[in-house]
């Protein structure tokens, strides 16, 4: 389903030049629960953006469903994400004028879905996700995990073809780290969805079925435990 | 303090030059009109008092007549005065020059003259002026200047100023215009006054007394005697003398006649300008008022923006007064650059604000006319000190916030979000208890002290401005839950965002709100105040054909028309009727007024004066009864007199009781007028000399005809000026408009200021929301979407800042029309509202603010998700 070939991507820091990336390559099957680990700044975090449309490789070439995903503008980067992206960050990036429920139907807002068949879906997934009680709470008002709960739920709502999650548990403690683990290996189980998430938590790349380890912007480990 | 100011306050200005230009800009401006109106007003006023020194020289009492020219036996008795060491007397009289623009055209006024008729050798103790015998070369002028003025009594001396300019020299012959006559001068010289005299007037000219009196058929009357006494006194033996001398001429006096100080003559004219004056003030202030909105807004900003790094000294243990220093430092480092560009700017725009100022002054007061700038020196402190006020004022507010902020509140957003909603709420209260201020205020200013007029509108503005927070919040909460709740996303998220911004975002509307409701305001008054006049010049001005001395235009109502011309035309087989006008200025309770006439029988026929207590026959038979007068609306109020009441007026015929029969409508003048029949007139005053006639044909269709016969025969010099009905009343309207130029100019400008208010807002806007900008193209915002959001903000905050400001803007125009105006100017203004000017300002505002937001929004557009994101 995605091919990645030989990609590469640097960044400017100053003066120096940093590679994130040095001609990288692998494939990722539809429905696969893949854990991507590494020290800080292997270039998990690259990847993770250039598989979600977020940048474009300095070199070589992204397909998905054997069409570039690179080559193309800035729109039909947009309409890619928009279409078959759902993105879970460390710090939930939930709009903080927004409620909960707000903040899940961003994605069907932009597709265009009559409302009120979004809403109904939102408040399905917020039940899923256990955050019915709270769909008119902003983000202000709950806790880490209640927030990573709605990231995950507005990331899901257009049934994307690909979840990506970057370090998802970084931020939260033990126990809420744990329910959102399991929030994902349900998601990973249907087999629809295809989930690529960021760790450095060897635990938490325990719980993926493929586990892919980076080192200085190369895949130094790929394997299915 | 010296490190943390320079590694955190100037890094941090110099990382965002752009905010910190804006801010400057919004104070140069402010700066610059306060400066530039002070400059004009002040120049205009310098202007009138260096033709008073010049024309009063060294003289420590003056003799005047209060109702004009007076007998010259009066300078027998004081000749024959102990304690008067010098007196000379002057005649003055205010002509038009007459010059052909072009060869093939006829002359026509081009400036005017201010002549004083001088007894030459006397003069010389008062105002020592440097004659010139020529310039040297000159062809055969070898006769002393001197000899030329005393025995041509139709020679003049001009200044040296005026000669240059109109490439004039000794020898040559200036036209100028008196009584409807073109009359020949030959320039005997041209001569420079006392270097004492600070920059005199050009339009200065002197001639012989005699030869004066003869020209302005003023044989055996003067206008002045000055006064010296002895130079070696002491100050207080001076004074002492010239109360003497006061006491001792003024018995043997004529009553119209009275001895003062010099001064007291400018005094008068500094009490006529002074209420026009200060409103041009007060407008050029709300500039500044507009800037320190900006002011406020940007402070604010960078408050939140570096409440992090408040909250990392405060915890490293800086104080927080400490804090509040290092805020107001930045705003005062920003407001020091403004005020020195608005110096700057504020110079170069007074050239041309000076020019409308003095049109208008010399429309509606008195001739001025103003050679220089005249900076005086209390605005080199005054600008300073008004300027630094404003922007310390303005940034204390948001410096006392930072000071505040605790360091373990600074590392949470979610706080600020709910100070926000507390301020809605507790700026609301503020803001109605200013509102209350501002009606007792205009309650006021009608009834004890008018300048609280001004301080009405200002608290208007600053009620409003507090009613902003809730507004904001109340109206963009309705906007958003209907626009998400039908899934329109960009503008439910634009309302959204602004609702939850107000700290920043209800500042830019005020600010904006401010400009507006100025403009929306002042435009209704002055429409109001046109439609007003335009109906009443349709009651009032009926004649077919309006002439009047040419040079009225120039000098005001001083050259009158020939009363052979009337006579005869009141013969002309096609003129139906003749219709005359007179006035003069005269003193009344201490302040200067006109008293004008006019056949008031021939009222009820062309019913064309609005009598406000009779009507015209009874007014008419009243007349014929007695002494009774009419006075204008605003002489009313202005003494507070009505129908009935008795006023005692000075004439040449001595002290008068006058009966007033009624009040009527009048725009000409804010003086206030006492109207009297025309043979009244004559008989207190000894002559009646109309300035202005009205020609009522019996075949309209002869109005060319009749227009040419009369400058045919009457101005072939061009003499007159002919109107036809249509064409004066479009000249009524069109000096009516150029004395609202200034106010044009001065609220274009506050807009100019506000509008930088909302690029601004945007601006900081957008870079405080870089990781939620980024969230939402993470998920799939498009480039395109992302400028729709951003200008879909600035549009929802101009059309609050719209709405909020026409409504102000109309109960604003109440204060002007029926406060201000009624408390200064006594104008009765009928109330009328533009209605196409207002459908346009809410559209107009809004696109205003979407095109601010262009920059922003192609900037937001443009950010990298991939950086935004993972900013904190």
């Amino acid at each position: 389903m995605i091919e990645i070939k030989n990609i590469s991507k640097s960044y400017s820091n100053g003066e120096n030049r940093v590679h994130a990336l040095r001609g990288l390559s692998t494939q990722i099957a539809q429905g696969e629960f893949i854990a991507i680990t590494g020290p800080s700044g292997c270039g998990k975090s690259t990847l993770l953006h250039l598989l979600g449309g977020l940048d474009v490789p300095d070199e070589g070439d992204i397909t998905f469903h054997d069409e570039s995903i690179v080559s193309g503008n800035d729109r039909s980067l947009t309409l890619f994400r928009r279409t078959h992206i759902g993105i879970v960050f460390q710090f939930f990036n939930l709009l903080p004028t927004l409620t909960v429920e707000e903040n899940v139907l961003l994605p069907l807002m932009l597709k265009s879905i009559p409302h009120q068949e979004a809403v109904g879906r939102a408040r399905e997934l917020l039940t899923t996700v256990g955050m019915s009680s709270r769909h008119h709470h902003f983000p202000h008002q709950l806790s880490g995990g209640e927030m990573q709960r709605t990231a995950i739920a507005r990331a899901l709502i257009h049934r994307p073809a690909i979840l990506l999650a970057d370090e998802p548990t970084g931020n939260l403690d033990s126990k809420t780290g744990a329910l959102i683990l399991s929030l994902f290996q349900e998601i990973a189980g249907t087999g629809d969805t295809t989930l690529i998430l960021v760790t450095h938590s060897p635990e938490v790349a325990a719980c993926a079925r493929r586990q892919i380890q980076m080192s200085d912007g190369q895949i130094t480990s790929d394997h299915t435990p | 303090m010296h490190w943390f100011f320079s590694t955190l306050i100037l890094r941090q200005l110099l990382r965002h030059p752009g905010l910190a230009i804006l801010n400057i800009t919004g104070v140069a401006l402010g700066v610059a009109v306060f400066l530039s109106i002070q400059i004009a007003n002040e120049s205009s006023l310098r202007a009138f008092r260096n033709t008073l020194d010049v024309v009063a020289g060294k003289s420590q009492l003056e003799i005047i007549g209060t109702l004009g020219r007076f007998d010259e036996k009066a300078m027998e008795t004081v000749m024959a005065t102990e304690g008067v060491s010098a007196a000379t007397a002057t005649i003055e009289e205010v002509c038009a020059v007459m010059e052909s623009p072009e060869s093939n055209k006829p002359p026509q006024p081009s400036t005017y003259l201010r002549i004083l008729g001088i007894d030459i050798f006397s003069n010389q103790a008062f105002r020592p002026l440097d004659f010139k015998d020529g310039k040297p070369g000159s062809a055969g002028f070898e006769i002393s200047s001197l000899e030329t003025l005393l025995k041509n009594h139709r020679s003049i001396s001009i200044t040296q100023s005026m000669a240059d300019k109109r490439g004039l020299k000794a020898g040559d012959t200036i036209n100028i215009l008196v009584n409807q006559e073109t009359i020949p001068l030959l320039i005997a010289s041209t001569f420079t006054p006392d270097e004492g005299a600070i920059g005199a007037d050009e339009h200065l000219a002197i001639m012989d007394i005699a030869a004066a009196q003869e020209l302005f058929n003023a044989v055996g009357l003067l206008n002045r005697i000055d006064i010296r006494t002895d130079e070696w006194l002491t100050e207080g033996k001076l004074r002492e003398r010239l109360d003497s001398i006061k006491t001792q001429i003024t018995p043997f006096l004529p009553k119209n006649i009275i001895i003062q100080a010099p001064d007291r003559r400018g005094n008068k004219v500094e009490k006529m300008l002074w209420a026009f004056q200060l409103n041009l003030t007060a407008l050029s202030l709300l500039s500044l008022v507009v800037g320190m909105f900006l002011i406020y807004n940007s402070m604010t900003t960078s408050v939140v923006r570096r409440r992090k790094e408040i909250g990392i000294l405060r915890a490293c243990g800086m104080s927080s007064s400490d804090v509040q220093t290092l805020f107001l430092a930045e705003a005062a480092i920003l407001g020091f650059i403004g005020i020195i560009l608005g110096w700057a700017l504020g110079l170069g725009i007074a050239h041309s604000l000076t020019g409308a100022v003095a049109q208008t002054i010399r429309s509606l007061y008195l001739t001025v006319s103003i050679e220089t700038l005249t900076i005086p020196f209390w605005l080199y402190p005054g600008v300073f000190i008004i300027g630094m006020g404003a922007v310390l004022l303005s940034a204390y507010g948001p410096a006392r916030e930072a000071a505040q902020i605790a360091p373990t509140e600074s590392f949470a957003t979610g706080n600020l979000h709910q100070r926000s909603l507390l301020n809605a709420r507790r700026s609301f209260e503020i803001g109605l208890a200013i509102c209350i201020i501002s009606g007792l205020s205009a309650l006021g200013a009608l009834y004890f002290y008018p300048p609280l007029g001004f301080f009405s509108a200002l608290s208007l503005i600053l009620g409003v401005a507090f009613f902003c927070p809730l507004i904001l919040k109340t109206g963009c909460g309705l906007i958003s839950g209907f626009c998400l709740g039908k899934g329109w996303l960009l503008p439910g998220l634009a309302a959204r965002q602004i609702a939850q911004a107000l700290n920043r975002t209800s500042v830019a509307v005020a600010a904006l709100m401010a400009a507006l409701s100025m403009m929306v305001g002042v435009s209704i008054m002055i429409h109001s105040f046109r439609s007003t006049v335009d109906a009443w010049i349709a009651q009032t001005v009926k004649a077919d054909i309006l002439v009047s001395s040419s040079a009225q235009l120039l000098i005001g109502p001083r050259a009158s028309l020939s009363p052979a011309m009337v006579d005869t035309l009141r013969k002309h087989p096609d003129i139906r009727l003749v219709d005359t006008y007179a006035e003069k200025k005269i003193t009344y309770a201490g302040q200067t007024i006109k008293a004008a006439a006019i056949p008031l029988r021939q009222v009820p026929a062309q019913n064309n004066l609005r009598l406000l207590d009779t009507t015209a026959e009874a007014m008419v038979e009243q007349i014929a009864r007695g002494d009774g007068v009419l006075i204008s609306d605003v002489f009313a109020r202005k003494f507070k007199v009505t129908r009935g009441d008795i006023l005692i007026v000075d004439t040449p015929s001595g002290k008068k009781k006058l009966k007033i029969i009624s009040r009527y409508r009048d725009y000409t003048t804010e003086l206030g007028i006492i109207l009297m029949d025309e043979s009244l007139m004559k008989k207190l005053w000894g002559d009646y000399l109309p300035q202005n006639m009205g020609l009522y044909l019996k075949d309209p269709a002869k109005l060319e005809p009749i227009r040419a016969m009369l400058i045919g025969q009457f101005a072939p010099q061009g003499e007159l000026m002919v109107y036809s009905n249509g064409e004066l009343k479009t000249k009524i309207l069109d000096i009516f408009d150029q004395t609202f130029a200034i106010t044009y100019v001065l609220r274009t400008i506050a807009l100019v200021i506000a509008g930088l208010g909302i690029f601004q807002t945007l601006t900081v806007l957008v870079s405080e929301r870089t990781r939620e900008l980024g969230i939402l193209r993470s998920i799939g915002v498009s480039q395109t979407q992302m400028k729709r959001l951003i200008i879909t903000e600035a549009a929802l905050l101009g059309f609050a800042s719209g709405a909020t400001g026409l409504i102000a803007g109309v109960i604003l125009s109440f204060i002007l029309c029926y406060v201000i105006n009624l408390a200064f100017f006594r104008w009765t203004i009928e109330w009328a509202l533009p209605v196409g000017l207002l459908f346009w300002t809410i559209p107009s505002v809004i696109m205003i603010s979407a095109l601010a937001a262009l920059i922003p929004a192609r900037r937001a557009a443009k950010l990298k998700i991939v950086e935004c994101i993972q900013s904190e």
